[in-house]
């Protein structure tokens, strides 16, 4: 008697932020299944069937940004969790300044986009940029490249400042799970004989798999959907050789194609779902029970 | 009456209120509209234009200036929301046919006004035959500005030919001096090489901008066209540019090329309006010839029309906007604009006497009076190119495309708007 009242009471609080989430999220994500295949724009929706697709595939100044995601989303996410992890167990050693370096580590983290962008630019400008700078002082000026300029080094450049900006990121969640190790598993391997690689290899890892995996998927959703960094720094360029499907998406828009700017929305949206699926169950599958 | 500490403050409070009511009387009698433009499109002149409406007309301008970059994009979502001023300043010609005038703009065709404008300002501001903006500010002239006093230095001419051109880029070089200056960083800037070669293309291929609107004609088998990529791509090959020219911006190009540090740069004249603003010293060092063409038989400046200020339907003071329209296009508003700010090109308007101005539009106009000077495309054709342009002029100038895909690629981008618009022929 008592029992059932009280689900449909406690459900009931969910009602408000089931509607915002349907109007807003669920039911524009549905309809816009249907205007991908339009050439709507804000007078008029025709109907054109996959033609934003085709030309969204075909064309070369776009399907780079297909290539340009993928490299900069593999990049991102193994080294941003790789760095977070190095840094998550720095931190965790018991050091006197560790509570300042979690700070200093985190920072990037909070700084604006395009703040970040920006002072990116200025350190790699090809001339007198703080990098080049540095090589040029170190007698390497020769080699020095125009990192934001040479269409083949772009999107590794910009790969970087993202990694720098999100390392703080996975640094934390990998740190929560670092420290809920329960010392009684590294009492366990003292008393055994391990030495630290075996700890490492052997208690660390598995234990803080579930931090990994999490930091892991945060890092390849965002690295697919990653918009924000890309334009700040070069907009895309030199020409398109940095585009990624984010700023195709917000470049189509720009120039009024709303049309073809849902069908590279929903070709994310089915690239996201594709790829973070099933990594997400294949990874926890592995996870340890605590 | 016992003043209690209650009592003063409801009085207080009443008092207030009715002062208040007393200002929004007095808000009522001065007129004022709302105008939206991007912020690189308002000048000193139009502030000066804008106290002298005021103090005739009682009317006050309040400007909102959008940031430069996303500003369009701005302006198109405010049109399609009905969040409108009540004078707007927008592109003029295919830009401007985009957007659907006929839905949000006014109709001013029976303006009295109207007859005052140049024959091309007309085209480009209207629609199907409709009459929808004035223009707002001088055409300017496109071609190649120079630095005056590096080409006396060096004892250089004005080339007539690509090759006295890259002559002159080698002299210059070999005096440790960038000839060119890129800016690639804002790719609009690109362009300009595609764009100040236009008269020689008009004058190799009469109709082309018809035949280009229906497609009868394609980018990519114009020899001229193919070949400015080839020039722009060339500069950069014999390493006749800046070193930094993928980071370098608009300003930092004004910048060198008013110092000296660059000596020539592709630009069109509306630069003298930042350049006087920021270099007033040193704007008369500076000069302007056509882009030389590989023969050099036909070398002429390309004439761009400014944007254009329009009246949204939906706005609730069309009949003072109009009355603003009506006074900027007098001689007396176009004299306030022109007292405060040089042109900075061939005035819109006709009848208007716009005083001297700098050496750039001087040198420019020389050419448009000699008759060597065409429309650029854009104001000839309906199909608008956006950012689909900029990105191929760079690809083409880094390298990254050949003359001829970069070509292709204008075309492509031709065919996107003109389907998107269901022009005919395509």
């Amino acid at each position: 008697m008592a029992k059932p009242t009280r689900s449909i009471y406690s459900y009931s609080f969910l009602i408000p932020g089931a509607i915002l989430f349907m109007i807003f999220f669920l039911i524009p994500t549905l309809i816009s299944f249907y205007f991908s295949l339009t050439d709507w724009n804000l007078i008029r929706a025709n109907f054109v069937g996959l033609d934003n697709f085709k030309y969204l595939l075909t064309n070369p100044d776009l399907n780079i940004g297909f290539k340009n995601t993928f490299i900069f989303t593999v990049l991102t996410t193994i080294l941003k969790v790789v760095f977070g992890l190095l840094l998550a167990l720095l931190v965790n050693r018991g050091l006197k300044f560790q509570n300042f370096l979690r700070t200093v580590f985190f920072f990037p983290v909070i700084l604006s986009t395009v703040a970040v962008g920006l002072m990116f630019s200025s350190l790699y400008y090809p001339t007198h940029g703080l990098i080049n700078s540095i090589l040029t002082w170190v007698g390497l000026g020769s080699i020095a490249p125009d990192w934001l300029g040479d269409i083949h080094l772009v999107i590794y450049s910009v790969s970087w400042v993202d990694i720098w900006k999100g390392a703080g990121f996975c640094m934390v969640i990998i740190l929560a799970g670092l420290q809920s190790v329960s010392k009684d598993y590294y009492e366990a391997a003292a008393v055994d004989g391990g030495n630290s690689f075996d700890v490492f290899k052997h208690i660390t890892i598995p234990m803080v798999r579930p931090a990994l995996f999490s930091a892991f998927i945060i890092c390849l959703i965002g690295g697919l959907r990653a918009f924000d960094i890309i334009w700040v720094t070069t907009k895309g360029g030199p020409g398109s050789a940095s585009e990624v499907i984010g700023s195709i998406v917000y470049r189509q828009f720009a120039d009024g194609y709303f049309g073809i700017a849902t069908a590279a929305g929903l070709l994310l949206f089915i690239l996201v779902s594709v790829i973070v699926f099933p990594t997400y169950l294949l990874l926890s599958r592995k996870e340890v029970e605590m | 009456m016992k003043l209690s500490r209650n009592r003063i403050i409801f009085l207080g409070f009443a008092l207030v209120m009715v002062l208040s009511l007393c200002t929004i009387g007095i808000g009522a009698q001065t007129k004022t509209l709302k105008v939206l433009t991007v912020s690189n499109w308002w000048f000193k002149g139009h502030d000066a234009f804008a106290d002298a409406l005021y103090k005739k007309l009682g009317i006050k301008l309040e400007v909102e200036k959008l940031p430069d970059e996303q500003g369009v994009q701005v302006i198109r979502t405010r049109l399609a929301v009905n969040e409108v001023p009540d004078i707007l300043l927008y592109y003029s010609g295919a830009n401007m046919r985009q957007i659907s005038p006929e839905q949000f703009f006014v109709d001013l065709s029976k303006e009295p006004w109207v007859n005052n404008l140049v024959p091309v300002v007309k085209n480009v501001v209207s629609a199907n035959g409709k009459i929808y903006g004035s223009p707002n500010n001088s055409m300017p002239l496109g071609g190649v500005v120079y630095n005056k006093k590096i080409y006396s230095k060096l004892g250089l001419k004005v080339p007539t030919t690509w090759k006295e051109f890259l002559d002159n880029c080698e002299k210059i070089k070999a005096a440790g001096v960038v000839p060119v200056c890129y800016s690639f960083k804002e790719n609009w800037t690109a362009q300009l090489l595609n764009l100040i070669g236009w008269y020689e293309i008009e004058k190799k291929h009469p109709d082309a901008a018809k035949l280009i609107n229906t497609n009868k004609l394609k980018m990519a088998d114009i020899p001229e066209y193919v070949g400015d990529f080839r020039k722009l791509s060339e500069l950069r090959e014999k390493g006749y540019i800046n070193k930094d020219y993928l980071a370098v911006t608009f300003d930092n190009a004004q910048k060198m090329i008013a110092n000296g540090d660059a000596a020539m740069y592709l630009m069109g004249s509306w630069i003298v309006d930042t350049l006087s603003a920021n270099y007033p010293d040193k704007i008369n060092d500076l000069g302007g010839f056509a882009l030389p063409s590989d023969d050099g038989k036909y070398n002429g400046v390309t004439v761009w029309a400014s944007q254009a200020i329009y009246i949204p339907k939906e706005s609730k003071n069309v009949a003072l906007a109009k009355k603003v329209l009506e006074f900027w296009a007098s001689k007396e508003g176009q004299a306030a604009f022109f007292k405060v700010q040089k042109t900075n090109g061939a005035p819109s308007f006709k009848g208007v006497n716009a005083g001297d101005t700098y050496g750039i539009v001087k040198d420019f106009k020389k050419y448009l009076d000699n008759g060597q000077a065409a429309m650029a495309l854009e104001f000839q054709i309906d199909i608008s190119l956006s950012n689909d342009l900029p990105r191929a002029c760079v690809d083409a100038g880094i390298g990254a495309k050949s003359p001829k895909e970069a070509a292709q690629a204008v075309d492509a981008a031709l065919e996107k708007n003109a389907k998107d618009q269901k022009l005919p022929g395509w």
